[in-house]
């Protein structure tokens, strides 16, 4: 973290000299106003495939927590070697280096998870929250802010997502990370246990937090 | 054109550069993860035979060298495990077996009794079924409702007494239920010609 606090080298002269404010920026937007789930739509793929048991989002956040802020800083820092027309290979390329290292080392010593998640691991290279935070974020700012807006992104994604899964697997499998939370007398809504049933809940999600708690701040 | 030719080479070495500390960890993790995969297959054939399987890895495989012999079946079947009892006399078998499921192939071990007539269990090496569904037999009460089963099966309902040759389906998931019925029918009707 000292180099946020640190007078950024390469940064622009128009910016203000507070870059505690900007570091302050860019992890809130990332949570809140400018949130990669809910206000960009980024990563619905994901949303509705891992949220039905808490444990596979869990892994998967953590992950695209890691994979953003990693990529966003290499990108970061060689941001001013990449040629503008290779930046969405070598992106790719950076991205994908940091997904599969998150990959093996779940094989090698969470072999029982990795089971489970199968391969939703890897398909965090396509998530569009990462490649979007590399070229929207990463490309035009120092590595220090890059991370901070990684580690944003990641938690903006995870938070909604964990919210998702925890009424997904307790109306649908009456359970949480799989111990039975509700008793017998639960019938479970099987419907929100498969991706329509994400849809429906997203759906609602982006209305209650779009439709009431932005349209309050903006006023 | 000498502006085309530096794009190529960055992207020559960011890709040397990135991918080779990738391989290093792939090849230092290398030996835990066919360890892993190693452990997974001893894990479910030692759960199939009936016996308690141990927690810890050295263990599985040392329960797994005393008591579990890996046979090659007859030319063109697929090899099979046969189990020793405390004496080293033939307690029972397990086959593993493959079968369509709903998303994926489902790949099981199916343990018998030394008389091939009843199950000593079941469990999934492989499978990619709905997870919070199809991927519930998965759970143990699921796996374990086969001890001491006898086969064909047919199904009910989840929660409902079951005979000796019927099993619980999975309520929401009755395409990969009938998956594994046929898959274990299957195993069942070929036990007889796969062992020996």
């Amino acid at each position: 973290m000292a180099d946020i606090s640190a007078p950024v080298a390469g940064a622009p002269a128009v910016r203000p000299a507070r870059p505690r404010g900007k570091a302050y920026k860019a992890f809130m937007d990332g949570v809140g106003a400018n949130n990669p789930v809910f206000v960009q739509v980024l990563g619905i793929c994901s949303t509705l495939a891992v949220t039905n048991v808490l444990t596979n989002t869990v892994v998967m956040c953590l992950g695209l927590v890691w994979a953003t802020a990693m990529s966003n800083v290499s990108v970061s820092i060689l941001r001013k070697w990449i040629p503008p027309r290779a930046r969405m290979i070598v992106e790719t390329l950076i991205i994908a280096v940091w997904v599969i290292i998150v990959d093996i080392v779940l094989r090698a010593y969470l072999p029982d998870i990795s089971r489970t998640l199968g391969p939703y691991v890897g398909l965090i290279i396509t998530n569009c929250i990462v490649m979007g935070r590399t070229e929207a974020f990463g490309l035009s700012n120092p590595p220090g802010l890059a991370f901070i807006d990684g580690v944003s992104a990641g938690l903006g994604y995870s938070y909604v997502l964990l919210i998702i899964a925890v009424i997904r697997e307790l109306l649908g499998s009456g359970s949480l990370a799989g111990v039975k939370i509700l008793g017998g007398w639960w019938t479970n809504w099987s419907i929100f246990v498969m991706p329509s049933g994400a849809f429906f809940l997203l759906a609602s999600f982006i209305w209650v937090v779009k439709g009431v708690i932005l349209k309050e701040q903006k006023k | 054109m000498s502006k085309r030719i530096m794009i190529i080479v960055f992207t020559v070495l960011v890709t040397v550069v990135f991918v080779s500390p990738i391989s290093l960890v792939y090849l230092i993790t290398k030996p835990t993860v066919e360890l892993n995969e190693q452990v997974f297959l001893k894990r479910s054939v030692l759960y199939a035979a009936g016996l308690s399987v141990p927690r810890v890895p050295a263990q599985i495989a040392e329960l797994f060298d005393t008591r579990v012999e890996e046979k090659s079946g007859r030319p063109g079947t697929p090899p099979y495990y046969l189990v020793k009892g405390q004496d080293g006399q033939p307690a029972g078998y397990v086959l593993l077996r493959s079968g369509p499921g709903l998303w994926g192939e489902i790949t099981a071990a199916v343990g018998f009794d030394a008389g091939l007539e009843k199950l000593t269990g079941v469990d999934f090496l492989k499978q990619n079924e709905t997870p919070g569904l199809g991927a519930r037999i998965g759970e143990s009460w699921f796996r374990e409702q086969f001890r001491g089963k006898r086969g064909p099966f047919t199904t009910v309902g989840e929660g409902e007494p079951a005979a000796e040759n019927q099993f619980d389906a999975i309520t929401g998931a009755t395409l990969t239920s009938n998956f594994v019925k046929d898959l274990l029918n299957a195993a069942v009707g070929q036990v007889g010609d796969l062992v020996n």
